[in-house]
């Protein structure tokens, strides 16, 4: 078969064109399918791809700091390590989970439920220490990794801890500041994207660090923590002698409204927050309100005398401790006839009160004290702010008029009180409380800045003055709040003993007091407001006996970390302008540690610093910066260290520094 | 050379489009593999190498010493084909391979140009040429030819490669013409067949492939996981692609058997619409190289051994892209100079030498 016919031939090309067509059939299909894949459904199929393969990391960026008005930190974040595990490159569970027990102490079930999760990824421990990750790492388990997380240090323990409030373990502000300010503090997009494979490694390889730029703004507070320091300790002393229930203190400087200081003891340390009820962490100066009592008489006597309803001397028939309003009676703590406003002032007469209360009317007292900031919230930035309770003046019937302008059948706070007699002080003139002064960039440098606010004149300058003038009677010989008088200057203030309102009975408590005394120094240029009040005292309750020495304590050390000089010499050599009771004048004006100053550190190249006297957030910056691995202990500031300083560098494994608190250093001091 | 040729009748088009899918292919290999088997792209071009070699050997000989040997040829393959059920090693579950030393060929698709030969010689010596094409009887050896190594590569179990065979021997007796009524008797056996292929003679993955192939989404993490991913990997590399070495699909191993049968999906994932139809076009160059060399050879047996390798590139192609297009169900079979593996590439290249050889030698009288 050498040759073949024509007729054949020409059949085969029949065939050879009928395949060239098949091809281009094809050809034309697959062109097609490919083109409606790629072309027409890319984006469908683009989005398929990403769902598997991009995996998104929520880890908390560093939290911001937060300073007081000096720079002094408050709180801040320091990474530590946490052990997380890959179930699913677990092999064996139990063999796992006990070696992890033993080095982490946890119980071995625990672990070992959590490690046959069918999840990707399941935290073993957060923020263990140091050792325990070390033990980890050298354990070389397949399937467990470290990542470091930031962790909240509060460096001075309980100081201002309800103002700054806490940050739980993933790093959610939860209470004061922290909550407010959460978001804030808490910092950028904490989302971190990265690739994943078939089988869901990659994105556990490597755990990236929150980069900085996501770092949170730190908070610079008006609060100063000298100020802090003493009125805590003053409040918890009082707390102690009085057997009250609980003290509370505020603070604040008149002019613009800065909140110096803010405390209620006994207190917490948010170090172990979990570890107290939920009582003591509350800032009891914002979100709790109460009758004020007595107090209350500072805004009566205001609207009376701004409106010139009465004036300092005309005369008030006190009725001999008995008068009747519809058909109640109302009592005073001693029996009086005639006095001056001034004196009925300054002996807190209820009866006195009820008269001016009355001359003025429930619409023009109420118009005041709703100017005075009753009845609404402050806005102070602090999470939870009751508005107290102060009925519309529509509603009072003539009694109700009588009681609320000495202090009774009205709810407040005591931020409310310190705003409104703040305004006293600052010329009439009252400013919102101002606790945050400032946000701070990571960089350190100013975000934004919290200016003074006024909340507007509440009463005309000369009223304020006259006022205080008449307030400043209260701490003079004979006034119910002498014992708040400072040696070497005058005081202006006003005592308050309120019942409390029994939840369980009804009406007033018999023994349930609160006594509290408010006032400002100096009076010729009020430099601080400061409200102390005493919850259940046990005895004797007058907030002329168990607030105003506290306020007297609180105020001049205030006075003096201000730099306020007082305005005449202590009854030393009797020259001074006023006498004082003795009992009073307890010794001469003591110093009160300024801040302390910050040490400069000299940095050997290669050799171990001396850290004594830094802050923790020093220390942890400058090892940062030299690769040093560090175990902090305490609070406060540096003490101690291990190795000594000037150790060659490459000799030291991990640092250990220990941390004393101011607080703890004062009370040896 | 021995038996003469002239080199200024190789076919230059159909060389080009074999060189360019060759290095595309490696380089392709490459971007599969660079992690998971980093040497891999070094082997597939030294078999290429190999490969050459093997075509250049192929075409060097006056290609009717083919037509003689064969027979000898043929029987050779059937008995590697039984040798690689009795001492095949199993992998994934079927004897496919025949070790030698560390190497391991795979018999089958040796078995495809042995075929291919052994048709083009029974049908070169046959006289009869019936006018209305050839009836099924007639066509009994042939029919025997192709099911012997069909039925010895589904005992492997190879469904693919099986298939791949029964459709190139029916390429080449459907280019010598069937006799119309039989062909509709064929069919309707084949139609009947099928039921009963499906229920007793298919295994149950294969059946499962099949069933995912009329519905890829409904098992997507079962038996459709490898079209669909195939689909979303060719998908998201839209029009121009993602990039060489940066296909995500295939970097992070969503791409299952990615340097083997489904390496066309690796493909137009990084380099797009466009670069893949440019492949599919080289592919198309060759198949139409293929069939003018047919058309142009100097007698049957020449014709009918291009049309065989014609179909052989055809078949795979076809097979091997409508399944990574989710055009057909998942089958295994390589696609020509781009899939990975030794055997595969000398079988096309001896292919390739087959059309070269004939392409040569057809005005040599």
């Amino acid at each position: 078969m050498k040759t073949e016919d024509t007729h054949s031939f020409s059949w085969i090309r029949i065939r050879a064109i009928l395949l060239v067509a098949m091809l281009f059939g094809f050809g034309l299909a697959v062109a097609v399918k490919a083109f409606e894949l790629q072309v027409m459904d890319g984006a469908k199929y683009d989005s398929m791809a990403r769902d598997q393969y991009v995996r998104s990391f929520e880890l908390p960026a560093p939290r911001g700091a937060i300073f007081d008005r000096n720079k002094h930190e408050l709180a801040i974040s320091h990474d530590v390590p946490s052990v997380f595990a890959d179930p699913r490159r677990i092999h064996d569970a139990g063999k796992t989970a006990l070696a992890l027990a033993r080095v982490l102490r946890m119980e071995r079930g625990r672990i070992e439920r959590r490690l046959k999760s069918k999840k990707a990824f399941v935290w073993i421990a957060r923020r263990v220490g140091r050792k325990e990750a070390d033990a980890v790492k050298r354990l070389k388990l397949g399937g467990i990794g470290l990542t470091m997380e930031p962790r909240r240090f509060y460096p001075n323990g309980d100081l201002a801890a309800q103002v700054l409030g806490f940050a739980g373990v993933d790093s959610v502000g939860l209470e004061g500041l922290e909550k407010q300010f959460d978001a804030v503090l808490k910092g950028g997009d904490q989302v971190l994207r990265g690739l994943r494979d078939a089988l869901g490694r990659g994105a556990l390889l490597d755990a990236p660090r929150p980069i900085e730029s996501l770092q949170g703004m730190g908070l610079v507070l008006t609060i100063d923590s000298a100020i802090q320091n003493t009125l805590e300790h003053a409040l918890s002393e009082a707390v102690r002698r009085s057997g009250s229930k609980a003290g509370t203190g505020i603070v604040m400087d008149p002019r613009n409204g800065d909140i110096l200081a803010m405390a209620t003891e006994p207190g917490f340390d948010p170090n172990k927050f979990s570890k107290y009820s939920a009582s003591r962490r509350r800032n009891r100066s914002v979100t709790d309100c109460f009758e004020p009592g007595s107090i209350f008489k500072i805004y009566t006597y205001a609207a009376a005398l701004d409106l010139g309803v009465v004036s300092p001397g005309d005369i008030i028939n006190c009725e001999n401790s008995n008068y009747k309003v519809s058909n109640h009676i109302i009592h005073d703590s001693h029996p009086h006839q005639n006095l001056t406003v001034v004196d009925a002032f300054k002996v807190s007469s209820n009866i006195a009160a009820a008269k001016i209360g009355q001359k003025l009317g429930p619409k023009r007292l109420y118009g005041y004290l709703r100017k005075f900031g009753f009845g609404s919230k402050t806005g102070i930035s602090l999470p939870g702010e009751t508005r107290g309770i102060l009925s519309p003046a529509y509603r009072w019937r003539p009694i109700n008029t009588a009681t609320i302008s000495f202090g009774q059948g009205v709810s407040v706070s005591g931020i409310q009180i310190v705003s409104a007699t703040a305004a006293v002080a600052n010329n009439g003139i009252r400013m919102k409380p101002r606790l945050v002064k400032s946000l701070l960039k990571p960089d350190g440098s100013v975000e934004k800045t919290y200016p003074p606010m006024s909340e507007g004149r509440v009463i005309r300058s000369d009223t304020a003055h006259e006022l205080a003038e008449i307030m400043e009677k209260v701490t003079g010989p004979g006034g119910t709040g002498r014992r708040a008088a400072i040696p070497g200057f005058n005081v202006a203030g006003k005592t308050g003993t309120a019942q409390k309102v029994d939840p369980v009975a009804g009406g007033y408590s018999r023994d349930k007091r609160i006594g509290s005394f408010v006032g400002f120094v100096p009076v010729e240029k009020p430099r601080v407001v400061v409200l102390i009040s005493m919850d259940e005292p046990k005895g004797v309750a007058y907030g002329g006996v168990v607030a105003a020495p506290v306020f007297a304590k609180v105020a001049k050390a205030a006075l003096t970390r201000l730099g306020v000089r007082p305005l005449y010499r202590a009854a030393k050599d009797g020259s001074a302008k006023r006498e004082r009771p003795d009992d009073l004048a307890d010794g001469t004006i003591q110093d009160l540690e300024g801040p302390p100053p910050i040490p400069k550190v000299r940095v050997e190249s290669g050799k171990l610093p001396d850290f004594s006297g830094l802050s923790m957030r020093a220390v942890a910056r400058l090892a940062g910066k030299m690769g040093l691995e560090i175990d902090l202990y305490g609070t406060g500031l540096a003490v101690k260290q291990e190795p000594m300083p000037g150790t060659v560098l490459k000799k030291v494994g991990v640092c250990k520094v220990w941390f004393k608190s101011l607080a703890k250093r004062r009370k040896g001091a | 050379m021995r038996s003469g040729g002239r080199i200024e009748n190789i076919d230059w088009y159909l060389l080009a489009a074999v060189a360019g899918l060759c290095v595309l292919g490696v380089v392709n290999l490459y971007s599969a593999t660079r992690f998971s088997k980093p040497d891999l792209y070094v082997t597939q071009a030294a078999w290429i190498g190999l490969g050459v070699v093997v075509a250049v050997i192929t075409a060097a000989f006056d290609y009717r010493i083919y037509e003689r040997i064969a027979v000898p040829v043929y029987f050779l393959v059937g008995i590697l084909l039984v040798l690689v059920l009795v001492a095949g090693t199993k992998v994934y579950g079927s004897r496919r391979w025949l070790g030698i030393g560390g190497l391991g060929i795979q018999p089958s698709e040796l078995a495809k140009p042995a075929l291919i030969l052994m048709l083009a010689h029974y049908f070169h010596n046959d006289e009869r040429l019936p006018s209305k094409g050839y009836s099924l009887w007639q066509l009994k050896w042939p029919l025997v030819m192709i099911l012997v190594p069909v039925i010895l590569i589904l005992k492997e179990p190879d469904l693919g490669t099986a298939g791949v065979f029964l459709l190139i021997g029916a390429s080449m007796v459907m280019f010598m013409g069937v006799n119309r009524k039989n062909l509709m008797v064929g069919a309707a056996a084949l139609l009947i067949a099928l039921p009963i292929a499906w229920f007793f003679l298919l295994h149950d993955y294969q059946r499962a492939r099949i069933m995912s192939f009329v519905n890829p989404g409904a098992d997507a993490l079962g038996a459709g996981y490898h079209a669909l991913q195939s689909m979303i990997a060719i998908g998201s590399g839209g029009l121009y692609g993602k990039g060489f070495m940066k296909g995500t699909q295939t970097q992070l191993d969503f791409l299952p058997e990615q340097h083997t049968d489904f390496i066309f999906s690796v493909f137009a994932e990084e380099w797009g619409f466009i670069f893949a139809s440019l492949v599919i076009l080289m592919y198309l160059v060759i198949i139409y190289r293929a069939l003018v060399i047919a058309g142009r050879a100097r007698e049957r047996f020449g014709t009918l051994v291009a049309v065989g390798v014609a179909s052989m590139v055809f078949w795979h192609v076809f097979i091997n892209v409508g399944m990574v297009l989710g055009l057909m169900p998942v089958v295994g079979v390589t696609l020509p100079y781009f899939s990975y593996g030794g055997s595969s590439i000398l079988m096309f290249m001896i292919g390739i030498g087959l059309l070269i050889n004939i392409s040569m030698r057809r005005y040599l009288f």
